[in-house]
Parts: structure tokens; C-alpha cells; sequence
């Protein structure tokens, strides 16, 4: 690296040969841009080099174009910025890999020139998906590819339903989707045979392991899924540990009845006990609030309902239940609590602050529940729960303690999913996915971005629902502290 | 069940996953309305009719060996039998595809029931296997079917955009959906040879709510009030095709088993319109959910109790605060400690349906223009349809696109024609001239001065000298003598056109005999049959 200077100083001596040096300022420039402290010094050498490429650039003149197109090349836009980029019409689409070979002596002088500043090319954006810009980093949900997952032979035929229902959103929801895997788990225990020269304890996480994986791809698991797969690796390291000598079907046989008491004892018994909790604090003539479709919540209402028409047939609370696109899913819920008998009433995000002012409590759903009391739930809750605070209305989260978790999120962009087909099936958004390029799907110039999740700091929570009772969202670290110890 | 190895040896010797959640069930028929393939000597059976040179069954088995699954029955008449077995041993052999396993049966091979006790009884002979419907078939087979099951035809050809995994996932995503079958929109040519078909859908849950026949229907068609309460948004079409594509569950069969055989005999015709009629008329959706979804059977049911996107069917329930009514019924779940007692649950209502695909060629992209290129016609790219070669508007269609692909591939320049020919004993004369879209099989004989543009040629034929065909599909063993003038026609195996013969817009059957000089126009012969 340290030739470079000498090289370039010397821009009038054309003997050296002129691909590497003129390589090595790209490959300093470009990968290793973000690399660390390393590239900070390379970057002020690269700044340094620009000036000065500026500088011979402004005597320089024809040679330019190539060298900025070899660059834009090699730069971060990738090919795409080669295709589209309308700076460099006709030079430079094939030179990216040949900076200066076809140089002449006069090339020498921009074959060394470093790769322009990134101004200089216009920075195109890749043509789909484009919401890479911002997300690149979070999973899109994609259909999932069945059929390579059958050839594998590594994915039994139910845990691939499953996957199917998870993408598909026919199985939605946190608890939906914990159990529905610890079910498909316990088939798959009850149909596995250990091979032979090997001990169930230690081949059974293998035999799991790609089609955890498989399902991670259908859909991420979250921080409920996560505890749950956790502890079922701890169940069967567990039954290595043991001092008597069991058969092997009477393993599998112990470890599908620990299957089926984690789902009684954490969601199901669970889900019975916070509705318990939560019906002492809903009196006759409440108002409350609720978002989307939550499974807990949902149980808690009915439950609050039937309780409070046993103890006297004219109590009444109402329910308002407040939904957003693209998912819809308070429609489910209010056709469940209308079956109940139960005054409900339908709204969406956009009419929050009118219902807001006669609310007596919101009661929340979660998807996870963080160390620092953050709550990670469906995109929207975020905004009930802050509207919430102004107004003085006590927002209270229902959540089993399975989907507490160590972890810290700061905002909601940590993790999340990236839904991108969501118009599809919106009728009302048919005319705009027609008008983007009259393709279907909107073609390139439409980008269509619906973020699943998101984040609510500690503060705007009063309280936790959960089957231990009452607790406060900083409190969090301490359920997951005597879990983790082994209860 | 037994277990192979993993024979990549990646994961030491872990055996593989050899359960499937789907069979493939693939019926081949008669080929009544394929006249006049099916009669003569040596009848080439409906599976083996060759689409350029390769039989359409080897594209359906195709089809289903990409989606995955590995379980194929294969159900034909006994005249076929050999035929299928041999070619199945050739082509999907057990060294080329080790973990395939396709059983092949004879329509009359399975369990009898009740009712062809009856008939052969009687002294009907042979006519029952005939006309013997698909139902009825797959009845006898039940105890092959031990899955959820896929029935396909033997003659479909499916176009790159549809594939059987999306037909599949499709079905796996809908936790109610009892069946999921294929209606398309075929192209014109085809909508004029076959039966317009009335169905009925709705376009936003992909619900199947009626199939019927044109022909069967008076002047006036009634739509129940009760289907238009349950879907006010119904779309109508007579455009639509049956593809004959059914995923089904396997408790479709149990279904069939109760009812009598007689008025369920074709799965196309008959039983699928009843089933889908039975999916949204309350009485019959309740009676039939006891066989259709037997509590129990989906270990999935309590985790889709929470999903949120699931609808309500329950009826309040006073006293309990439980989920739903069909909680697992595992006994220790039973025993907790807070709960109420729990009353005996009235058996619920678990709704089915019935799904649809609707299948449309996607409007081709037309090519970007490329600047100053004048004077080049972009060529369109046409709409790649569904096709079912079971008619003979069907197999013309299908055999022609296969040749416009050949020439689209080949592009402007001449080029050699296409030789399906791998051991090169095609012996062609070096004067005959042969367009560059056509194919000629392997071992065929081409004489001096022929012409051969836009055909299919089979293995082994005989072209004489001055022999000329235009748009022309042979198949193998075909005798053309010299001076033959052949235009779009369809010649069987083991056929003979005598010397001089004109032939144009014809169909002749396996064994035929042209005789020499004959002028024949538009006719459709077997052997033995004058113009």
C-alpha cells in the first residue's frame, strides 16, 4: 500500500504498471470502507488522493470517464449503478475489472487516480426490492421453497405444514405460532428413531436443528419461540444427565409429556391465570381499549364478560377495538367479542384521540418483552400506548412470562419483519398498484413496505399482566432471572 | 417404515425423512374423445402420446418429481399395463431415482366393493371396466392412499408459471380447505372443442362454491339466497376450465365410501361438483364435517385456536374459559387446578371449504425496444397456457406450440433442424430440405428431393424421395412413399402412405394404410376404414 504515493506523485513516469496500483484505491476504497479503524487512516489517505485526482482530474480531462466508470464499478451500487447510471453512457461497462489495461501512456495517469467520491456517480437505487435501503438488514417474508425442503429429507412432512401456515399468516400470533411448533415437535419426537451407535440425547438437537432452521426461514421464531426451543434443547441435554438408564421410548415417551406440560402450564394455564388477574380490575361501565388481535387479550375480555354477567345480568363494559392495515386483524376480534354478546366497538389507528379521552383502560398484547421493559408487539401498539400516557390512561400488558426474554432493543428496527406483498390482497389499494407501472406488483417504481413489528420504551406501560401477578415492566429481568434458573 | 441412508454422508448416518405429506394419484383413461388415436392395431395408450418426441406422461411425472414428492400411483387400464410398465422402467428406473417409488396398477386390480359384486354378478361383463368412473377407481384404491392425496390427469401439460409445489402450499396453508383444485383459462382454440363449464368463486378467499356443466342447464340459472348471503361477492365465469387437478384430503375418501357408488361415479362430473356444493349449504357442510374433519386428526387444531387470524364458530359457551371446543385432548391437560369443571363439549362444528386456483397465463412482457433497430419485427412472446392434450384440438395445440418454441430458439439464422437423435443413425439424404423448426427422431430415413418443414417426425420412419410435409406430426414407424404430399396431419404408428398420396387436415390411426394416389381432405380414419 505504501507504493501508492510514490506512484501517483510520479504521474508523469508511465513505465510502472498500471493495474494494481490503480486497483488498490478502489479495494481500499470500497470494502473495507466500513472495515474500522483501518479504514479511517485509508479514507484520510483516500481524501487526501481525491484532492489531488481532482486536481489532475480538472487538467486531465478525457481520461476521466473511464476511470470514474471502472470506479462506479466497483463501488457499493454494484452493477446496477453500472447498468443505470447515465453518467457513464457508453465507457467503462466492462472496464470495471480492467482499470487500466487498455491504457496508453496517458491512461497511466487515470489508471492510478483513486475512485471518485461517491457524489460523483449518482447513487441509483437497485431496482426491486428497493426497500433495502432502509431494512436490508431484517428478514422479508418469502414464500417458503417446499420442495427442496421434501428433497432434503431433513424436514418431516408436518413441521413443512407448518412452515406453510406460519408464511401464509393462517397461523398468526405469538402463542399460535409456539404452539403450533412444539406440537409439530412433538410429532416429530414421537416418529424419530435414533440411529444406530448413537444416544437419543445427543442426536435428537441434530435431528431438530434443520428444521428449526427451515421454519426460522418461513418465519422468525421471536423471543417466545426462541425460550421455547431453548428449553426443549435443555429438556432432552437433560435426559443425558440422568443416573438411571431409560429405554429409548420411554425417553421420547417423557419428553412428549414435557411438551405438553410447557404448552399447559406456560401458555394454556397461563393465558386462564392472567385472565383471572385481569378481570379483578375491570368493573362494570369501563371502557376499554384494545389493539389488533391479541390471543391473551381476547381471553381476558370474555372471560371479565362472563364473570361479571354471572354476578349480575345488567353489568356492561364496552370494548373498543382499534385496528390497522395491511393485517386487519381486529376484524376477527370483534366478530368474536360480538359473538359474546359483548358492546364493542371498531375503529382505526386514525381515530385514536377522540376514543381515547372516554377510555378507562388499554389492555395490550405482546409478541416479546425485553430486559429494559421494552414491549415488542404488532406495528401500532407503540402509538396507543403513547397516546395513551397523554390522555392518563393506564395501559396494561398482558403477556405469559415464556415470551420475557434477556435481550435489550433500543428501537424497533433491531429486529422486525418486512412485509412486501401486503397490497395483494388489499382491495382498496388495487388502483395504486395498477397506476405504478401497470405491472402487476407496481413494477420498479413502486415500492410497497409494511413493517410488522414495533417497539414501546418501558415508560409508557403502567403494568404487566402476566401469571404471577401484577408486576412492573422493569422487573422484567427478574422473571426471566428465576426462569432461567430452572423453574 | 423402512429408512435408507443418507447416502451423502453429510450428517454421519442420519436416515432420512422418508414420510411424505402428499401421494400423487395419476389416472390415465380410454381416450374416448381422442379418436382416432385409440383404435387399431398396437394402440399407443393415452399416457405415451408423444408431444415432440417425448410422451406426456414423462411431463406430468416430471412435474410431480419437482415438487417434491415421491409417491406416485399410477392407475391405467390392462391393456396399457405392459406398455406403462416398460416405459417406467426405462425412464424413472430405480438407479436414476432412488428414493422414487411409483406403483403402478391395473383399474382392475384393488379391493371390490358391494356394488361390482353386484354388477359382475349380474353377468355385465365387460362393459362396467369401461365406463367405470374415476370415483369409483379411486375407491378401490383407498387402501394405497394413506395420505392426503393429489389427483392429476395423465395429459396435462402444465406451463412454467404453475407449478405443483405452488398448488400444493397453497393447500397446506388453508388449515379448513378440504380440497384445492385447478380451473384455467385455455386458449381459444381449445375453448371451442370442449365443454363450457359454469363455475362460481369467490376472489377473495378462494372458495370453490359451484361447478356445472353448460350443457345441463335450462334457460334460467338459480343462484340459492343462501350462497349469496355466505359470499355476496361471488364472481361467475364460463370462460374457466377444470384442470382435473384435486389436492384432497384423505378423509374425502371415507366420505365417498358412505354414499352409494352409483350416483358418485366421476370425480370430474360428478363427485367434485357435490362436494363443492356440500361446502357452503349449512345442513350438508355439518353432516358431512363429522367424516370430512374427524376431531383429533390435526395435531395442529389448538395452536390455530390462538391464531388471531382465525374466525370464530363457537357458540358462547357460559361457563368456561377455554379457547375453543377442541382443546387437545390429552387427559392431564384436563386437571388444572383453577379451572371450572369442564362440562362435556357438544361436538363443534369445524368448518371446511373448498379451495381454487385460478389459473391465467400472465400477460408476457412485451421486449424492450432496443433504439434504432429498424425493419426487425419483435417477435411477441404469446401467453403460455395450460394445456391438456385429451382431445385432439388439445394435442394439436400443444404440439404446435412445441414447435413454435423450436423455432423461437433457433432463431433467424437456418440451422440444422433439431435431431432427437443421440445415436445418429438418421440416415438423410443429403438434397432433402428440412426446415429448421422441425424434429426428427432417432433411426428415421429421409430420401432425396423431400421437404420437411414445421413436423414432428417419430423414430424410425421412412420418407421417400420427393415426399413433402408441411406442419405434419408422425409418429414412430411411419412409411411415407415418394411423392407424398402430406399437410397437417397427424400419422399414428405403423402407418403407410402410399406413393402420391395427397393428405391434407387429417388424423389417421395407428396401422392405417393410404393408399397410393389417394386424395384425402379433412377425414378422420382408423384401419380398415375407406375415405
Amino acid at each position: 500500500m505504501s507504493d501508492e504515493k510514490p506512484e501517483a506523485s510520479g504521474s508523469g513516469s508511465g513505465t510502472a504498471p498500471t493495474s494494481k496500483p490503480a486497483k488498490q484505491p478502489k479495494a481500499a476504497k470500497a470494502p473495507t470502507d466500513g472495515a474500522g479503524a483501518k479504514a479511517g487512516e485509508k479514507s484520510a489517505k483516500d481524501i487526501k488522493k481525491e484532492k489531488r485526482a481532482a486536481a489532475v482530474a480538472a487538467r486531465g480531462g478525457g481520461e476521466d470517464p473511464r476511470a470514474a466508470a471502472a470506479a462506479a464499478g466497483a463501488g457499493p451500487s454494484g452493477s446496477n449503478a453500472n447498468s443505470n447510471s447515465n453518467a457513464n453512457p457508453s465507457l467503462g461497462q466492462s472496464t470495471s475489472s480492467q482499470p487500466g489495461g487498455a491504457g496508453t501512456g496517458g491512461g497511466n495517469n487515470a489508471a492510478r487516480r483513486p475512485a471518485p467520491l461517491l457524489s460523483d456517480v449518482s447513487y441509483i437505487l437497485p431496482p426491486t426490492p428497493s426497500h433495502s435501503l432502509f431494512f436490508s438488514h431484517l428478514p422479508i417474508l418469502t414464500p417458503p421453497a417446499t420442495a427442496t425442503a421434501i428433497q432434503s429429507g431433513k424436514i418431516h412432512p408436518l413441521v413443512i405444514r407448518l412452515g406453510c401456515l406460519m408464511a401464509s399468516g393462517a397461523l398468526r400470533g405469538s402463542n399460535a405460532r409456539t404452539t403450533g411448533m412444539l406440537l409439530a415437535f412433538k410429532e416429530v419426537i414421537r416418529d424419530y428413531e435414533s440411529p444406530e451407535n448413537a444416544v437419543l440425547w445427543k442426536d435428537l438437537p441434530g435431528h431438530l436443528s434443520p428444521m428449526i432452521a427451515w421454519l426460522e426461514g418461513c418465519r422468525p421464531k421471536g423471543a417466545g419461540g426462541g425460550n421455547a426451543i431453548r428449553w426443549l434443547k435443555g429438556e432432552i441435554n437433560k435426559l443425558g444427565e440422568e443416573e438411571e438408564d431409560r429405554t429409548e421410548d420411554a425417553q421420547k415417551q417423557h419428553l412428549i409429556l414435557s411438551i405438553a406440560y410447557y404448552i399447559r402450564d406456560r401458555i394454556e394455564y397461563a393465558g386462564q391465570q392472567i385472565a383471572f388477574e385481569a378481570q379483578r380490575k375491570i368493573r362494570a361501565g369501563d371502557v376499554i381499549m384494545v389493539y389488533a388481535r391479541s390471543s391473551v387479550v381476547e381471553r381476558c375480555l370474555i372471560y371479565a364478560w362472563t364473570k361479571m354477567r354471572e354476578a349480575d345480568p345488567e353489568a356492561t363494559f364496552e370494548v373498543i377495538v382499534v385496528d390497522s392495515a395491511p393485517l386487519h386483524e381486529g376484524r376477527n376480534l370483534l366478530e368474536a367479542l360480538s359473538a359474546q354478546g359483548i358492546p364493542t366497538t371498531y375503529t382505526l389507528l386514525t381515530s385514536l384521540s377522540p376514543l381515547l379521552s372516554r377510555t378507562s383502560l388499554v389492555l395490550l398484547g405482546a409478541s416479546a418483552l425485553y430486559a429494559n421493559g421494552s414491549l415488542h408487539a404488532r406495528a401500532g401498539t407503540a402509538l396507543v400506548a403513547m397516546l395513551a400516557k397523554e390522555y392518563r390512561v393506564p395501559v396494561v400488558v398482558a403477556v405469559e412470562t415464556y415470551k420475557f426474554t434477556g435481550g435489550v432493543r433500543l428501537d424497533g428496527l433491531g429486529m422486525n419483519e418486512v412485509d412486501v406483498n401486503w397490497m395483494d390482497e388489499d382491495r382498496g389499494t388495487e388502483g395504486i398498484v395498477k397506476a405504478g407501472d401497470g405491472k402487476e406488483g407496481g413494477g420498479a417504481n413502486l415500492t410497497r413496505l409494511a413493517l410488522t413489528y414495533d417497539l414501546t420504551p418501558a415508560e409508557y406501560i403502567t403494568a404487566l399482566c402476566t401469571e404471577i401477578g401484577f408486576i412492573p415492566p422493569s422487573s422484567v429481568p427478574t422473571v426471566t432471572g428465576k426462569t432461567a434458573a430452572g423453574a | 417404515m423402512a429408512r435408507t441412508l443418507d447416502p451423502s454422508g453429510v450428517s454421519g448416518k442420519r436416515p432420512i425423512i422418508e414420510e411424505q405429506d402428499f401421494m400423487a394419484v395419476v389416472l390415465v383413461g380410454y381416450g374416448e374423445h381422442l379418436y382416432p388415436f385409440n383404435e387399431g392395431t398396437n394402440v399407443l395408450s393415452k399416457a405415451l402420446l408423444p408431444i415432440g418426441n417425448k410422451p406426456i406422461i414423462n411431463i406430468v411425472l416430471d412435474w410431480i418429481l419437482k415438487s417434491g414428492l415421491l409417491e406416485i400411483l399410477l392407475i391405467v387400464p390392462p391393456s396399457n399395463y405392459s406398455a406403462l410398465s416398460n416405459h417406467l422402467a426405462e425412464n424413472y428406473s430405480s438407479a436414476s431415482y432412488p428414493r422414487l417409488n411409483i406403483i403402478l396398477k391395473k383399474f382392475t386390480d384393488g379391493e371390490r366393493d358391494e356394488d361390482d359384486a353386484n354388477t359382475s354378478g349380474l353377468g355385465m361383463g365387460a362393459k362396467p371396466a369401461e365406463t367405470e368412473g374415476t370415483a369409483r377407481v379411486l375407491k378401490r384404491f383407498r387402501s394405497y392412499i394413506k395420505t392426503d392425496f393429489v389427483l392429476l390427469p395423465c395429459d396435462l401439460y402444465p406451463p412454467a408459471y404453475l407449478s405443483l409445489s405452488s398448488i400444493l402450499d397453497k393447500h397446506r396453508s388453508s388449515p379448513s380447505a378440504v380440497l384445492t383444485s385447478v380451473l384455467y383459462d385455455p386458449p381459444e382454440v381449445i375453448r371451442e372443442h370442449e365443454e363450457a363449464l359454469l363455475s362460481a368463486y369467490d376472489r377473495r378467499s378462494s372458495e370453490l362454491l359451484m361447478l356445472q356443466n353448460m350443457d345441463n342447464l335450462d334457460e334460467d340459472f338459480e343462484i340459492r339466497s343462501a350462497l349469496l348471503e355466505a359470499h355476496p361477492t361471488l364472481s361467475l365465469s364460463t370462460r374457466l376450465l377444470d384442470a382435473h387437478i384435486y389436492v384432497c384430503r384423505r378423509s374425502i375418501l371415507d366420505l365417498l365410501a358412505s354414499r352409494r357408488p352409483r350416483d358418485l361415479d366421476s370425480m370430474k362430473v360428478q363427485v367434485i361438483p357435490w362436494l363443492v356444493k356440500g361446502s357452503w349449504q349449512k345442513g350438508l357442510a355439518r353432516q358431512w364435517s363429522q367424516l370430512l374433519c374427524p376431531p383429533d386428526e390435526d395435531p395442529l387444531l389448538s395452536a390455530l385456536s390462538y391464531s388471531t387470524t382465525s374466525r370464530v364458530t363457537r357458540a358462547p359457551q357460559p361457563e368456561s374459559d377455554s379457547k375453543s371446543g377442541a382443546e387437545s385432548p390429552d387427559a392431564f391437560e384436563n386437571g388444572m387446578e383453577n379451572s371450572q369443571t369442564l362440562k362435556p363439549k357438544p361436538v363443534p362444528h369445524v368448518p371446511w371449504h373448498c379451495q381454487v386456483i385460478i389459473s391465467r397465463p400472465p400477460v408476457p412482457e412485451p421486449p424492450a425496444p432496443k433504439g434504432k433497430e429498424k425493419g426487425k419485427p419483435i417477435p411477441v412472446a404469446e401467453p403460455e397456457y395450460l394445456i391438456r392434450s385429451n382431445t385432439i384440438a388439445g394435442y394439436w395445440e400443444l404440439n404446435r406450440r412445441f414447435l413454435r418454441t423450436l423455432s423461437s430458439s433457433v432463431g433467424a439464422t437456418p440451422a440444422r433442424p433439431a435431431f432427437d437423435d443421440p445415436t445418429g443413425k438418421a440416415a438423410i439424404h443429403a438434397s432433402a430440405q428440412i426446415s429448421a423448426d422441425s424434429l426428427i427422431g432417432e433411426g428415421t430415413k429421409i430420401g432425396e428431393r423431400s421437404s420437411i418443414k414445421k413436423s414432428i417426425i417419430g423414430r424410425h420412419c421412412v420418407i421417400g424421395k420427393g415426399a413433402k410435409l408441411s406442419g405434419c406430426i408422425l409418429w414412430d414407424f411411419v412409411t411415407v412413399d415418394e411423392n407424398a404430399k402430406i399437410e397437417n396431419a397427424i400419422l399414428c404408428t405403423n402407418l403407410r402412405v402410399g406413393a402420391g398420396a395427397q393428405i391434407k387436415d387429417c388424423e389417421f390411426g395407428p396401422g392405417y394404410e393410404v393408399p397410393s394416389a389417394a386424395v384425402l381432405k379433412g377425414e378422420r380414419l382408423v384401419l380398415g376404414q375407406e375415405a
